[in-house]
């Protein structure tokens, strides 16, 4: 072996790295609303539910960056959104435009899950445990999309779809960190419900987390 | 006192309290408001075929109603349904009036809903359709027949119910009972029948059983639902089966006085004279689709006109066919046995009658739902045939 080609191999992983875009992060705190909206997980007659109901799934808002270059891939993998215990696995999930939501009922008891909201409007009907294929959605614009369910009406979720391939959900305390973002400046935006909404211009850099600073919900 | 509690409790969405989840520091005590309008025009013949009561074309028949929820730690919790309204009955208190329907404290025995224990003013547990009754979860405006037509026992004067009285009557020698004040009349079951007690009641997987003890028989007037006399009590329980989610029976049982307050008790006291029931509700869903039914066998102990027995049976179904958007049909009959006459000869206490029903409703919003029922009724005389309903029903 002669000396170039040695040189070449130590050369090499160096090289490959050089070519791997660098990228950054931003981290922040959304100020979650102190009031939720959960309801009392009480039947009023008997026949809907016959197990024990869990605690109903944390508050949470969803996340994400938008500008050029960031819009989803065409075919984003499908998302699955369990109902188990009488509830939501999550209060809230966030999925690129085009993705599929797969609605899977892992209760010995009906679910009907269904939105009447303006970004999506569907209904999947009654379904059993684990039936096969379970019900599913795909939700191709992007907005929030209140999920409820026809027969246990304690039980309320949300799907937010956003026009980025780059999106997240909060804690319950509302702190987020995006990373693996090209560097640039893009619109952050935040989203808890129909009305708790911000958004502010950021900029990533590379190899750093940007912290930003997420105030009153933007009207 | 009741209807104090009912008034403070409707002017409290006034108060700014409404629509709210309510929690305490410590999330030990939790509220949920729910205010709402419901908004019936009905029109149809007159005299009104089912439990509604009014004379011009057209009736409107708002309500106000507010539900609250409340609940101290896993294992307590209160409910409470008032109403402001022209009568529980269409048109029986056409000038307004503030109701309690429900009023429940509520014992969870354990985490799950194995056995729970309430006391109050609570809808039966008798048969398939009462845990569907509410505007925002019944396919139709009207309940089905069993449920909101009268037959010919007279629960506030059942002296009067005689052979010679019922002979009259079928000959049309005297007024027919659904001419009469429909409020003197049984139903076979009366609505949702919230009347007060108490009940044991809870679910598995597979089974639901209730037994409740209450003041009030099933075919008892409104009136009598807040009556707090437990001397003749009726006692109801139920059994359900649900071999999978799509598959639900039931059977359920009911006995106890049928005659209400204010009858002249001068041959009789109130514990003399019964009715039984027993029914039988099966269920099957899966989808869009809904396919119910019962099937209600009634005995009413008379003075001197035997034992009158009426079979009661509906089946209903609910398609949706779009998000929020459904059609629903139903069909159901009452029939009836001869009442003992003089000798051998039996006499009509009562016609058969079958009422067939259709409807639709579009849920525009998670809070808007606007319904529209047509039922038209054949076999009652005395009463029109058709029924037309217009609802518009908004939770806040």
């Amino acid at each position: 072996m002669n000396v170039a080609a040695i040189l070449l191999i130590l050369c090499l992983p160096s090289a490959m790295l050089a070519a791997e875009p660098a990228t950054g992060g931003v981290t922040g705190k959304v100020p979650l609303p102190a009031r939720t909206n959960s309801r009392i997980a009480v039947e009023k007659y008997t026949g809907s539910i016959s197990g024990k109901v869990g605690s109903p799934p944390l508050p949470k808002a969803g996340v994400w960056i938008e500008g050029p270059g960031l819009t989803p891939s065409a075919t984003p993998p499908p998302i699955q959104l369990s109902q188990k215990d009488y509830q939501f696995a999550t209060s809230m999930l966030v999925v690129p435009c085009g993705a599929t939501v797969i609605f899977p009922n892992e209760d010995p008891d009906y679910h009907n899950i269904f939105s009447l909201s303006k970004t999506k409007r569907f209904d999947v009907g009654r379904y059993k445990t684990n039936e096969r294929p379970p019900p599913r959605v795909t939700f191709e614009r992007a907005g929030f999309v209140r999920l409820q369910c026809e027969i246990h009406e304690h039980m309320k979720a949300a799907v937010l779809v956003v026009n980025s391939r780059y999106f997240t959900v909060t804690d319950e305390t509302g702190r987020f960190t995006l990373r693996g973002l090209p560097p640039g400046t893009y619109e952050l935006h935040a989203q808890f419900d129909e009305s708790s909404k911000w958004n502010m211009p950021v900029t990533i850099s590379a190899g750093r987390i940007t912290e930003v600073n997420l105030t009153a919900p933007a009207q | 006192m009741i209807r104090l509690v009912a008034a403070l409790l409707i002017a409290t969405p006034f108060a700014g309290l409404a629509g709210w989840p309510l929690t305490s520091a410590n999330s030990f005590v939790q509220a949920y408001v729910q205010p709402s309008v419901e908004a019936v025009v009905w029109t149809g013949d007159h005299p009104t075929p089912g439990l509604g009561r009014w004379d011009d074309d057209a009736f409107f028949a708002p309500r106000l109603r507010l539900k609250a929820d409340a609940s101290a730690g896993s294992h307590l919790f209160l409910h409470v349904n008032a109403a402001l309204d022209r009568g529980f009955d269409p048109g029986s208190r056409a000038d307004g009036e503030t109701r309690l329907d429900e009023a429940i404290l509520r014992w969870r025995l354990f985490e799950d809903e194995r056995l729970n224990i309430q006391l109050g003013k609570f809808a039966s547990f008798f048969g398939g359709w009462i845990p569907q009754h509410d505007f925002f979860d019944d396919a139709f405006l009207l309940a089905p027949l069993p449920y909101s037509q009268i037959v010919g026992v007279q629960t506030r004067d059942p002296a009067a119910l005689s052979p010679g009285a019922i002979t009259a009557r079928s000959a049309g020698r005297a007024p027919a009972f659904a001419t009469l004040d429909k409020q003197n009349w049984a139903s076979t079951i009366w609505g949702p029948n919230y009347a007060c007690g108490v009940a044991a009641f809870g679910s598995t997987e597979h089974f639901d059983y209730a037994v409740e003890f209450r003041n009030a028989g099933l075919s008892a007037h409104p009136d009598s639902w807040e009556e707090l006399n437990f001397a003749n009590p009726t006692v109801t329980a139920r059994l359900g089966y649900r071999p999978d989610a799509s598959w639900a029976f039931g059977i359920s049982g009911s006995h106890g006085s049928y005659v209400e307050k204010g009858a002249p008790l001068v041959r009789f006291d109130r514990g003399s004279l019964e009715r039984s029931s027993a029914g039988f509700d099966a269920r099957w869903s899966h989808h869009s689709l809904i396919i119910s039914g019962e099937l209600i066998y009634s005995t009413f102990e008379t003075l001197a006109a035997g034992d009158l027995e009426t079979v009661a049976w509906y089946l209903q179904t609910r398609w949706k066919v779009a998000p929020g958007f459904w059609i629903a049909g139903r069909f159901g009959q009452i029939l009836a046995n001869d009442a003992s006459g003089t000798g051998d000869a039996g006499t009509e206490w009562q016609p058969d009658i079958w009422r067939a029903e259709a409807a639709v409703g579009w849920r525009i919003t998670s809070q808007l739902l606007f319904k529209a029922s047509y039922a038209h009724t054949e076999g009652d005389a005395a009463a029109g045939h058709d029924l037309l309903g217009f609802g518009l029903g908004y939770q806040f």
